[in-house]
């Protein structure tokens, strides 16, 4: 199974060892790009999708571990399968630690590889999947007037309009208006969805005396 | 000895002159030797003369007025009976030697209690007869239990017909001759060597270097141990002290020795040997057993025949003269390794050369036969005529002497080494004629050729050591063409099914897979080349290839150290004579340090520098460089020591080793810190007589 998008990266100074993997990926209709050193992954433009690197530990320059800190601090998400010809227990340890999907000691079987790129490219397909929600989420939230914001804030903080219409001074009529405006700009049907899709932009609801006193 | 003097803290020079006086006595010389020795010390006063053999302390009392006056004297081996009653000055000191005969009788009886004879062979020399007094005396204590005979007034010929046929139960205790019962003087090594191949029964022996020539053993006189001891009696005189005479023997100087091999080859039991003695030369390898012994230079092999008047000890400030010292080393190792010296002059326009019948008998020549330069000529190893031949020719032409060394062979196809000198003499501008000496190397040579089958089997052993800490390294080259064979393979299968790849592309997976293959062959015969055991032949090749091989090894493990690698290759650069797996070797083990001297630099500032420079059109230099700590004060000349290390880990060997494979290569190699930081090692190598291109 391939996942729409995709695509695998090979890193791996050692033309053969490159041009042999890349085969094998092509065989199973992957779409790969294939470089002999770290920097040179750098310098290319981000993929928008799901993603996976292939990525060789001992690599001149930048080598396999410091990429992966690299990325990690870039904050992308790219899933990493290390292959290595020599695997030395501790390396091994760090790489998994810091989020490597699998560690393939060369020579490695085929299907170890094809499994360990498909659990990698679901693993990233399920970031993406989310990015992209939270993505919608944040243009729709953009849609909102500031005064939308803070009732819907307080809407998802489980306050009954009365309540969010004294907080914010006015009435409850006005409340109500707002309200049905930020359910249809966020195209949602009840505060309950809209809980979610809030949590989900990653804003928390405030916490307030009111919010304590309502959940008793 | 000269090794012991040279660990001291203090600089000291030795010099040391070897005069032969067993064999020409002084009286031969006349003053000559006294003069030669005034004018070249006159100016330079030594602090201390050590004085091995009784003649050179004789010359050294009587001349030392003239000579050394006032400076004090150590004596090293001197027979205490020559002395004996005539009173020492004060400021002189020493050690008597001795053999142990009473050791020697027991270690016999021990190691074969059928004994119900012992057979004394001895030479008639005055020494001889004075050693043959005190082992008689020795011998009769033993007597209700074993006969003694004698074979000491008879020729050395009639001794070794004799020795082959002597019955089981008895033995030979060789006590060593200067002159045989034919008044031949004759070379006591030598003399060991034809007894114990010629003997029916083992031969007990006296004498320590005797033992390498065959016998089986006894409380052997150890040359090198006095030697040890007459430099550390000449340190506590140099330092202001009067130590007393020591008397020998005993058990350190005489130590129980026996030669494995002798006890195999005269099947006596290795279960009678006596707990306190040592066994040397056991199969396979001696370096398992007396690894000290055979690195020894060998220098004092034979102090005992061949008196010399040496080690003159200087304390100086000036840094020490390396090159001088090792060539007087070898002189004394010429010296003691020599059997036989022949004197010769040859009239030039009568074309005749005079030799004396002992140089005849060197190159196989009658006695009483007129001898010509043809005739000597046709003595010489055909391959070694053409060089010897110039040499003398150039002599001729440019007035000077010459220096040779060349094979001859005798009538029964014996081939002997000889060192050959000689210094024309003119009239009238015309060469009058030319004398000079010539002398038996044969025993050096052997010795060289066993130090070098020594080294061989040493840098062996490093080598593979130096392979194990690579281990890692050569998994990951053989893993990585693996890996692409595997994986090529799989994706051609995947394809097959599917019939998703043209015949192009599969050739092309097939052709990637050969290359992978055949690279993994690669790396495994460059391993197996370096595992191979025997030297490897000498052939030109670019240190740069060399060093370039060694790091496609190291390259993993260059990774994991993070260290980065700079060459710095000369794109011309002149070819050297060399054994590659050797070579490779010293580089493998310098990279392999800067690794390890790399470990507390910061990870991005790791880096290693290897530059390879024309050295003029005679030289290569290599360097290679680290920026690490940089070596310890006083470090960079001690690290080629064996056994010395500055790494918790280090076995201290590496590097010793690679200074003998270096000088074995005729090159040289030394350490020094960096401006800047950091250790860098040179290597000098000469370039390749052929042409390079």
């Amino acid at each position: 199974m391939t996942f729409a998008d995709s695509l695998v990266y090979v890193i791996d100074d050692d033309i053969s060892m490159l041009k042999a993997i890349g085969r094998l990926l092509e065989s199973e209709d992957y779409s790969v790009e294939m470089f002999t050193g770290a920097r040179a992954f750098l310098a290319r433009a981000p993929h928008t999708g799901p993603s996976c690197i292939i990525l060789d530990l001992n690599l001149p320059g930048l080598n396999g571990l410091q990429l992966q800190q690299a990325l990690a601090e870039r904050g992308l998400g790219e899933q990493i399968i290390f292959i290595t010809g020599g695997a030395s227990v501790p390396t091994c340890v760090q790489a998994m630690k810091a989020g490597a999907v699998d560690y393939l000691s060369k020579p490695f079987r085929d299907e170890d590889l094809l499994c360990a790129l498909e659990q990698a490219l679901s693993r990233s397909s399920q970031q993406w999947l989310q990015r992209s929600q939270r993505k919608k989420v944040r243009e729709r939230l953009a849609t909102l007037t500031p005064r939308e914001f803070d009732v819907l804030k307080l809407v998802v903080a489980g306050m009954l309009n009365k309540q969010i219409a004294s907080q914010l001074g006015t009435t409850e009529v006005t409340i109500k208006v707002h309200r049905g405006r930020v359910t249809e700009k966020m195209g949602v049907k009840s505060a309950a969805e809209l809980a979610i899709l809030a949590q989900r932009a990653g804003i928390a609801p405030p916490s307030t005396d009111s919010t304590t006193y309502t959940k008793v | 000895m000269a090794s012991l003097l040279r660990g001291q803290p203090q600089k000291v020079e030795i010099f040391s002159e070897y005069l032969d006086l067993a064999r020409f006595p002084a009286a031969q010389y006349g003053d000559d030797i006294v003069r030669y020795l005034r004018a070249k010390y006159t100016a330079r006063k030594p602090d201390v003369v050590i004085a091995a053999g009784s003649s050179a302390l004789e010359l050294a009392l009587a001349h030392r007025d003239e000579l050394f006056a006032g400076v004090p004297i150590v004596f090293a081996n001197v027979d205490h009976r020559e002395v004996e009653g005539k009173e020492m000055p004060p400021d002189v000191t020493g050690l008597w030697m001795a053999w142990d005969y009473q050791r020697t009788v027991e270690l016999a009886l021990q190691l074969q209690p059928e004994t119900r004879e012992i057979v004394c062979v001895a030479g008639t020399g005055t020494e001889d007869q004075r050693w043959n007094d005190e082992a008689g005396n020795v011998l009769e204590r033993f007597a209700p239990r074993v006969r003694t005979r004698w074979l000491d007034k008879w020729p050395l010929e009639a001794v070794l017909d004799e020795v082959a046929e002597l019955p089981p139960d008895s033995v030979v205790l060789y006590i060593p001759m200067l002159r045989d019962g034919a008044g031949n003087s004759v070379s006591p090594f030598e003399v060991a060597r034809q007894l114990a191949q010629a003997s029916r029964v083992p031969v007990y022996g006296l004498s320590r270097p005797q033992l390498e020539q065959g016998i089986i053993g006894g409380a052997l006189l150890d040359f090198s141990e006095i030697g040890d001891k007459a430099a550390v009696l000449a340190f506590r005189v140099l330092a202001g002290e009067r130590p007393p005479t020591l008397t020998l023997p005993d058990p350190s100087t005489n130590p129980l020795l026996i030669n494995w091999r002798a006890l195999k080859k005269w099947h006596v039991s290795e279960s009678r040997i006596p707990a306190e003695a040592t066994v040397l030369y056991r199969n396979p390898s001696l370096w398992d057993k007396h690894p000290r012994l055979i690195l020894a230079t060998g220098a004092v092999v034979g102090l005992q025949s061949l008196l010399i008047l040496g080690l003159i000890i200087q304390r100086s400030r000036r840094k020490r003269a390396e090159g001088a010292l090792r060539e007087s080393e070898q002189n004394m190792g010429l010296a003691a390794s020599a059997a036989e010296l022949a004197m010769w002059t040859w009239d030039i326009p009568q074309d005749q050369i005079w030799m004396s019948d002992k140089g005849r008998a060197l190159f196989g020549i009658a006695p009483d036969t007129r001898l010509d330069y043809a005739a000597l000529n046709a003595r010489v190893h055909p391959e070694d005529r053409a060089a010897r031949d110039a040499a003398i020719r150039r002599a001729l032409e440019t007035q000077d002497e010459y220096a040779i060394e060349y094979r001859v062979v005798l009538p029964d196809g014996q081939v002997r080494w000889i060192a050959g000198r000689g210094r024309v003499e003119f009239g009238g501008g015309k060469p009058l004629r030319m004398r000079g000496i010539s002398l038996d190397i044969t025993e050096r040579r052997q010795a060289e050729l066993e130090a070098a089958r020594q080294r061989t089997e040493l840098a062996h052993r490093s080598r593979v050591m130096l392979l194990g800490e690579l281990s890692g390294s050569i998994a990951h080259e053989l893993n990585q063409p693996l890996g692409a064979i595997v994986t090529n393979a799989g994706a051609a299968l995947r394809s097959l099914g599917r019939d998703r790849m043209t015949r192009e592309k599969f050739r092309e997976v097939l052709e990637d897979i050969i290359a992978a293959g055949r690279r993994a062959g690669d790396v495994i015969q460059g391993i197996k080349g370096m595992l191979r055991k025997e030297e490897g032949t000498r052939q030109p090749v670019s240190l740069n290839d060399v060093i370039a091989q060694v790091l496609r090894l190291t390259q993993a493990d260059a990774l994991v150290h993070d260290c980065a690698i700079l060459t710095e290759f000369h794109p011309a650069l002149p070819k050297v004579e060399a054994d590659v797996v050797q070579l490779q070797q010293v580089f493998l083990n310098l990279i392999l340090n800067t690794f390890e001297a790399s470990k507390d630099v910061p990870k991005l500032q790791r880096r290693v520098i290897i530059r390879t420079e024309r050295d003029g059109d005679g030289a290569v230099l290599a360097c290679v460089r680290d920026f690490g700590a940089g070596l310890p004060a006083e470090a960079s000349e001690r690290i080629f020591e064996q056994f010395f290390s500055t790494k918790r880990e280090g076995m201290g060997m590496g590097l010793f080793i690679s200074r003998s494979i270096v000088a074995a290569h005729r090159g040289t190699i030394r350490a020094e810190n960096a401006e800047g930081g950091g250790a860098q090692f040179w290597l000098r190598l000469p370039a390749s007589k052929e042409i390079n291109v």
